[in-house]
């Protein structure tokens, strides 16, 4: 009884470990954490934000950016699941996970650098980054750029008369920036959607 | 939370998505319909000033002698009429004032106008002061009159003054509403006793319109 419990408590510590290190992976291009990262991402997606599907900052490579992470951290998962098996295969699992030396297991530092988790501390403690920071250390700059939007898009995607430009038959969603009336006061806004023909004077 | 998109800058009554009509008057008074469109009674935004029209119709009727045909014993007269206007801004209330005279007849409409979009109602009080005189000796004609009438449709009029204020409350709207507020002051005089001689005496009308945001 009391090894079962004992067995229960070690599984328990090491999906808390476990979690932790998933919390705390670290891209290694961008050397931030790559939960946040996705996050930023996916928050810089949904905000309405990106006026293109092409280009470094548009959607395209802001979704294959997130598919990257996902990867990397699908990749460290699937070594830290490796390496929680083996360890339990080697029936050393009921000692403190942060230390490892006594029975000769590798420490959690080592186990991270194995999985390719490195500065797994770095940031805690710290303030909050920007969100400039952030878009900053996802590689994304000039991203308030190209809100207010011009009358003739055609100088923006450089096509000839006649022809569609290649993300209008894509994703031909993007955002301009309005003026609205809320409680008799003006509003900057922006909208997201289709920027439709331009209209001529009556 | 009620948001509403902002139309203009200009619009009329057919349309709420106009530039600014350049020149502002084409043809007769009537002729203004075009009108900026405001953020309801907020003067103070530099992203979407607060801008109104400011009219003046001038009519100015001028005695110069009597026919000279043979025969003639009538006096003649020629008349010119000058329209004016152009869109101001605004940052807090807001006013016009207008003078003329003849030696024979002066009529002055002074007109302040604006469209707006609003999400709640707000209201304005119009102050309107206008004055007929003649000079010493003359006599003043009876179709001379002071009408001060506006959006609403009432019409106030009197003479030979005219002063006095009006409150009006502006629905909310999120289509350009157009508000028009007028005050014209006419004086004639009539003829000397010599028709032959141009009249040396004048008729003289001022008016002031001003518009308060409450």
């Amino acid at each position: 009884m009391e090894r079962s419990n004992e067995a229960s408590l070690n599984r328990q510590r090491q999906r808390r470990q476990r979690n932790e290190n998933l919390e705390n992976l670290v891209d290694p291009v961008t050397r931030q954490n790559i939960d946040d990262a996705i996050q930023n991402l996916k928050d810089y997606q949904s905000s309405g934000r990106m006026d293109s599907t092409s280009g470094k900052f548009g959607s395209r490579a802001v979704k294959a950016e997130i598919d990257r992470l996902e990867g990397e951290k699908q990749k460290a998962e699937d070594r830290l699941d490796r390496d929680s098996k083996e360890d339990r295969q080697r029936g050393g699992a009921g000692q403190d996970a942060s230390t490892g030396s006594r029975s000769g297991m590798p420490s959690i530092d080592q186990r991270e650098a194995a999985a390719g988790l490195n500065d797994t501390m770095s940031g805690r403690g710290q303030d909050d980054p920007t969100m400039d920071e952030r878009e900053a250390a996802a590689g994304l700059r000039g991203t308030t750029t190209g809100r207010d939007f011009p009358d003739d898009t055609k100088d923006q995607t450089g096509a000839e008369d006649g022809e569609l430009p290649e993300e209008q038959t894509d994703d031909p969603l993007g955002t301009f920036g309005v003026i609205v009336i809320i409680n008799n006061r003006p509003h900057s806004a922006s909208v997201y959607g289709q920027l439709g023909p331009k209209l001529e004077d009556p | 939370m009620a948001a509403i998109l902002r139309a203009g800058p200009f619009a009329s009554s057919s349309y709420s998505f106009l530039n600014e009509q350049d020149p502002l008057i084409v043809g007769n008074f009537a002729d203004v319909s075009v009108y900026p469109v405001n953020c309801a009674n907020y003067t103070s935004s530099s992203a979407w000033p607060w801008r109104y029209n400011d009219v003046l119709n001038k009519t100015l009727t001028t005695h110069t002698g009597c026919e000279s045909t043979p025969g003639g014993d009538s006096p003649t007269e020629s008349s010119a009429t000058s329209n004016s206007g152009s869109v101001k801004t605004a940052t807090g209330n807001f006013s016009a004032s207008n003078s003329a005279s003849s030696n024979r007849g002066t009529t002055i409409v002074t007109g302040l106008s604006f469209a707006y979009q609003a999400t709640q109602s707000f209201k304005i009080k119009i102050t309107y002061n206008g004055l007929a005189s003649a000079s010493a000796g003359q006599t003043i004609d009876s179709s001379s009159n002071i009408l001060f009438f506006d959006s609403s449709g009432s019409t106030i009029d009197g003479f030979p003054s005219l002063s006095g204020s009006v409150t009006r409350t502006l629905p909310a709207s999120t289509v350009p509403v157009f508000f028009n507020a007028s005050l014209s002051v006419g004086i004639v005089i009539e003829f000397p006793d010599d028709i032959c001689i141009p009249n040396t005496g004048s008729a003289s009308a001022s008016s002031s319109l001003s518009v308060e945001f409450l």
